[in-house]
């Protein structure tokens, strides 16, 4: 027995959707997305998204990685094993700059690679592929089955409205 | 419209503008008019196909590269030892640590691409970025190979890092050498994941058109289950935006302390504070270098002409004569400041360098990289492919002798005569070589069948959605 899991809305120009997505806000749904081959610039906007909140992850990282730079060679070079290089100082500062700044973007960076994905539920090894052209040449509009109050009949006329070229019904064997 | 007539200068549209005027358009950065769905086709379509002859070829001839250079390593180095290359008193450091710069140089080129032009907005950076990206992470691989089979005991190489162990041994962190570590693994680990950043949903563009299930696995697992969603792309756009700001200075620093090995030393020729921006340009020009003798075979053999231009081959060689040019002058104000220091030493190695036993190598090396570029003032030279494909080759080699001078010249002659010695490449330093070509060729002919090789999804966010299908009708003849 398939489950209607949403309706979908498949667009060919990107300016569409971005039309569509903002009508869609105004409706306050919990489950709808927008599905792109690439990244379409005003589609935050339109869906009422805010800037990513991405660079406060990297940058706490990065301060994790320059703490951890200094500690590293402060302790080794200073306190666990002090040993005498030509006469420089034990904790000689400046030459613990470059592993400083290199831990700093290793961290950031790693963190940053990872905080994309993580925080979209990936890696996911069965993920829901509404329709395969929305990783190549068509722009969709998917509003969720499980919102309150959905109306099949209702979301299909909302989104005809909207221009959609197709509206679709996506559905999966429930378990 | 074929691709010869495009000379790349701004077309004039009659009757195009807003007030119904004259309009000024740039050249297309994708040729023919191409449809999303058609530069998906032409991208994938090599990864979806038997390989054709040339690539066979190459990959025959890169795979015996490959083994010779894997066979020196084992039998010579690791069986034998260090007797089976050249390497003696007084050069210590041979070919090993000239080739370990050479590759980490071409990395460079990579990460500017990919990086330092996403921040300053150069467009054209999508259709050659990925490919530029894998030769950065290809060449700091066989970069890494050379340092460790210059240690001796490959096997002990792990020493290097600060763990804590039995022995209670640190690594100097005053030293150089304990910094490149540390700055090579973060370059290395940091293009990686910026490249697989941009592969992920491109990844997911090949698993949707994959029509064998074990292709479809494959590409599915690859891609980690991206499915476009505009809930993560947001979050895609900024880390790629962080990335290449985190990427940028890490480039500069990776080359800056490639040379702080040499320029912290008290060695003449290599004590200079000229070395850090020096190198970092010399990296950069022979990166850019190889970045085209690898685009010219490959957009005519994956038929990517459309998205590999001539104008991205011409922006190409305009960078290699600015950066020609400023290796030419480090090169001259080198000798400058070798006569301005008043010192001995300092004066003699720099004649030496130019006039002493290795001034073929230096002469390869001066003409080659201040020289040769300099034909790229003429527009129809920058976009000849024979001669920018012959120039590339030449950049390489230039590049590759501008390490052996520094390294060679200042090691055999340094302070007192009874000192003194050659540096003869031994056929194992010869087959390291030559082979580490075949291993890095052998790893982006690979990369060729099996990764889409120009960013699909970026090259669409570039390209106008009303440009597609239409442009060919709307302007019917040369009309760009």
């Amino acid at each position: 027995m398939s489950e209607l899991r949403g309706i979908y809305g498949v667009f060919r120009h990107p300016d569409d959707l971005i039309h569509a997505a903002s009508k869609t806000t105004e409706r306050n749904y919990e489950s709808w997305d927008c599905f792109t081959p690439y990244p379409v610039h005003g589609l935050d906007p339109a869906m009422g998204l805010s800037r990513s909140w991405l660079p406060w992850v990297t940058l706490t990282f990065a301060m994790i990685g320059l703490t951890t730079a200094v500690t590293l060679q402060v302790t080794i070079m200073g306190f666990n094993w002090p040993m005498n290089f030509g006469g420089r100082p034990f904790i000689a500062f400046p030459d613990f700059v470059p592993i400083m700044f290199e831990l700093s973007v290793l961290f950031g960076g790693l963190s940053t690679f990872f905080g994309v994905f993580l925080s979209q539920g990936m890696p996911n090894l069965k993920p829901t592929i509404i329709d395969k052209r929305f990783t190549d040449d068509r722009f969709g509009l998917w509003i969720g089955a499980d919102n309150e109050g959905f109306d099949p009949d209702e979301v299909k006329q909302f989104i005809q409205e909207l221009g959609a070229d197709e509206v679709l019904e996506h559905r999966e064997d429930s378990e | 419209m074929a691709v010869e007539q495009v000379y790349g200068t701004p077309v004039l549209n009659e009757k195009k503008g807003p007030l119904g005027g004259p309009r000024w358009d740039r050249e297309p950065l994708v040729l023919n008019g191409r449809t999303f769905h058609q530069i998906t086709e032409d991208v994938c379509a090599p990864l979806e196909r038997m390989p054709s002859l040339p690539w066979i070829i190459a990959f025959g001839f890169a795979l015996l590269g490959a083994a010779i250079f894997g066979s020196v390593i084992v039998s010579g180095t690791l069986f034998t030892g260090m007797g089976m290359h050249g390497v003696n008193h007084p050069t210590g450091w041979g070919v090993h640590i000239v080739n370990f710069v050479f590759w980490i140089g071409i990395g460079h080129a990579g990460t500017l691409i990919s990086a330092v032009l996403f921040l300053f907005r150069q467009k054209w950076r999508t259709g050659v970025n990925r490919s530029a990206e894998a030769m950065t992470i290809f060449a700091v691989m066989t970069a890494g190979v050379f340092p460790a089979v210059h240690v001796g005991r490959a096997w002990f190489v792990y020493w290097m890092l600060p763990y804590p162990n039995h022995r209670y041994l640190w690594p100097n962190f005053n030293s150089p050498l304990v910094w490149d570590i540390f700055a090579i693994s973060t370059y290395a680990t940091i293009s990686i994941f910026f490249w697989y950043m941009g592969l992920v949903p491109d990844f997911a563009t090949v698993r949707d058109r994959a029509i064998h299930p074990l292709r479809k696995k494959i590409y599915g697992l690859l891609s980690l289950g991206w499915t476009g969603s505009n809930r993560a792309w947001r979050h895609w756009e900024i880390a790629c935006l962080i990335l290449s700001g985190l990427a940028t200075p890490l480039v500069l620093s990776v080359h800056t302390i490639v040379s702080f090995d040499f320029a912290t030393s008290i060695v003449p020729g290599w004590h200079a504070t000229i070395f850090p921006p020096y190198f970092v340009v010399g990296a950069i020009f022979s990166g850019f270098g190889m970045t085209l003798t690898l685009l010219i075979p490959m957009r005519s053999w994956l038929k990517l002409e459309d998205y590999i231009t001539m104008n991205h081959l011409e922006a190409t060689n305009k960078i290699l004569l600015a950066t020609g040019m400023i290796v030419g002058f480090a090169y001259s104000t080198e000798f400058f400041m070798a006569a301005y220091s008043g010192s001995h030493w300092e004066g003699f190695i720099f004649r030496n360098r130019a006039f002493g036993t290795y001034w073929w190598a230096y002469w390869i090396m001066f003409s080659c990289n201040a020289f040769v570029p300099q034909i790229f003032w003429f527009k129809k030279m920058r976009r000849s492919i024979p001669v920018m494909f012959v120039v590339s080759l030449l950049v390489n080699v230039g590049m590759w002798f501008e390490r052996y001078v520094i390294i060679v010249t200042s090691l055999t002659q340094d302070f007192l005569p009874q000192n003194w010695g050659l540096y003869v490449m031994s056929p194992f330093d010869w087959g390291l070589t030559i082979g580490s070509f075949g291993w890095f060729f052998m790893f982006f002919l690979l990369y060729c069948r099996t990764f889409p090789t120009v960013a699909i999804a970026e090259v669409k966010s570039v390209h106008n959605p009303d440009d597609g299908a239409g442009v060919a009708a709307q302007h019917p003849q040369g009309a760009h």
